[in-house]
């Protein structure tokens, strides 16, 4: 919870504590520009993990920092993506993986919800010809 | 050429529009682009046709197949072959000899103009290109009747690049880079030995989205993937700021994970994506494993020296050349991080900000 806190408090503040905080101090000072943009705008925000050259120990802490909030979501296409909402709400780690268990993508969003959560009109179009369908066929 | 879609086409093969968003965000992180193009690029590819290619070789060890169709077993990168017709390919292809020659002349025919040429391996120009030949016709031959109808040409690896290892002295084949014979096509060089195959799927990715090819830079390297060293982008690049570097590969930095720099790592010198994209689906890359970089998709690197001299050591630029621009200390370390989402030349100022700040403070 310490972490939790101290990550609450220094958004945009820098606090210095070796490389992997000034990082994350660095993330979380972009993060919190983004969501203002979200707040003004409604513009929903990304920012990409993949290609930081980032230690994996510098990724666990900044990952730390943010902590993990009230929502996870299990998304299973052409490979699992674990999604979850931070410990600060509109701020969702997601992380895309392919059928071998391999990342493909990191990033953070900041949005209402995840874009990939959401289901796609052409699949919605897909689904209701579907059951018009079945509907037919019975 | 098919008519349908590709959306269509997926559709059919029951990869949702979510799979196809999936797939473009991992492609928007691997070609630089805002992660908010992903989007962008599913609705794109959504729409577009299915793309000729024709895959030629020339001098080649057969590696940079070898690492392209590795990367295609069962993953999510493989929908690239759900987007590309691979009309042309004389290793994976069943048809050989006669067969083969009519398939290639065919499939440039039926998608003349508007058809990718793929060509790794260099070309033997020496002696009228007569120490590589396939069906009686020269490599050189071969590729400049079809580089002709071609809409674009790829060159995979370091050999089609630059010449590569079949270029090393005393290069008895006289062998050459696509570019040095072909000169009135576009053509972008993907250089590695191997090529990392996450570029080829960038490339192709970024020319059915936007209908073009990727921003290069003056080498024809797709600036998303080779605009930054292997030093500007490795995580071990805090320790160099820091002067910390293992001495031997079993020392106590060596355990430590410190710099490779006085080991003979090339990074400095070498533009490339592996600190990034790593390999082996993101597993590691050689610097991660504990082994300097080799400098691979550099032009002539196989002659630039002992792979365990320190660039420190007289090749390449000098020490305090890589100093000043390693920045100063710390502080650019932690910073290669948000630097790394800028444009190379938002990389340059700001190290040429702390070289003057650094200077200043000196004099």
């Amino acid at each position: 919870m310490t972490t939790i806190f101290r990550a609450k408090e220094s958004i945009g503040e820098p606090v210095s504590d070796g490389p992997a905080a000034a990082m994350a101090d660095a993330l979380l000072s972009e993060l919190g520009d983004l969501l203002h943009r979200f707040l003004d705008t409604g513009e929903h925000g990304r920012i990409d993990l993949f290609k930081l050259p980032i230690s994996p120990t510098d990724l666990l802490h900044f990952k730390d920092r943010l902590g993990r909030g009230e929502v996870s979501i299990l998304v299973e296409a052409a490979g699992g993506s674990e999604i979850y909402e931070t410990a600060y709400a509109g701020l969702w780690w997601v992380e895309h993986r392919d059928e071998l268990g391999r990342v493909i993508a990191r990033l953070i969003e900041v949005a209402d919800a995840p874009s990939i959560v959401l289901a796609h009109r052409k699949d919605l179009e897909a689904t209701a010809k579907t059951l018009i369908r079945s509907e037919e066929s019975a | 050429m098919p008519e349908r879609m590709l959306g269509e086409e997926l559709a059919l093969h029951k990869i949702s529009r979510r799979k196809l968003l999936k797939f473009a965000t991992a492609m928007a992180a691997s070609l630089a682009l805002h992660p908010s193009m992903a989007a962008a690029i599913a609705e794109n590819l959504a729409k577009a046709r299915r793309q000729s290619v024709i895959w030629i070789s020339g001098q080649e060890c057969t590696g940079c197949l070898e690492t392209i169709t590795r990367s295609a077993s069962p993953t999510l990168e493989s929908l690239i072959f759900d987007f590309i017709s691979l009309d042309y390919q004389s290793v994976l292809m069943a048809a050989a000899g006669e067969a083969a020659d009519r398939t290639l002349r065919e499939a440039a025919a039926a998608n003349k103009g508007n058809y990718l040429l793929a060509i790794d391996g260099s070309l033997s120009i020496k002696d009228g290109g007569v120490y590589s030949m396939t069906g009686g016709r020269s490599d050189l031959q071969i590729l400049r009747e079809f580089a002709g109808n071609a809409k674009a040409i790829l060159a995979i690896g370091t050999c089609a690049a630059y010449g590569g290892i079949p270029k090393a002295a005393p290069n008895p084949t006289g062998a050459a880079g696509i570019e040095d014979v072909i000169g009135d096509k576009p053509i972008v060089n993907i250089p590695g030995c191997p090529p990392i195959p996450e570029v080829l799927t960038g490339v192709l990715v970024n020319f059915l989205s936007f209908g073009r090819l990727p921003d290069l830079d003056e080498q024809k390297r797709p600036l998303a993937y080779f605009g930054t060293t292997i030093h500007d982008q490795c995580y071990r690049r805090p320790f160099y700021d820091q002067g910390k570097f293992a001495k031997s590969f079993d020392d106590e930095g060596a355990r430590q994970g410190w710099c490779l720099f006085e080991l003979g790592c090339k990074g400095p010198i070498t533009q490339n994506a592996c600190a990034s994209l790593k390999w082996n689906g993101g597993t590691s890359f050689p610097i991660q494993s504990g082994h300097g970089c080799l400098g691979c998709a550099e032009p002539d690197f196989w002659d630039k020296g002992s792979f365990y001299t320190s660039l420190a050591g007289g090749q390449g630029p000098g020490w305090k050349d890589i100093a000043i621009a390693s920045g100063a200390g710390l502080a650019a370390g932690t910073a290669a991080a948000i630097a790394a989402r800028r444009s190379r030349s938002a990389i340059d100022q700001s190290i040429e900000h702390e070289r003057k700040t650094k200077s200043g403070t000196e004099t």
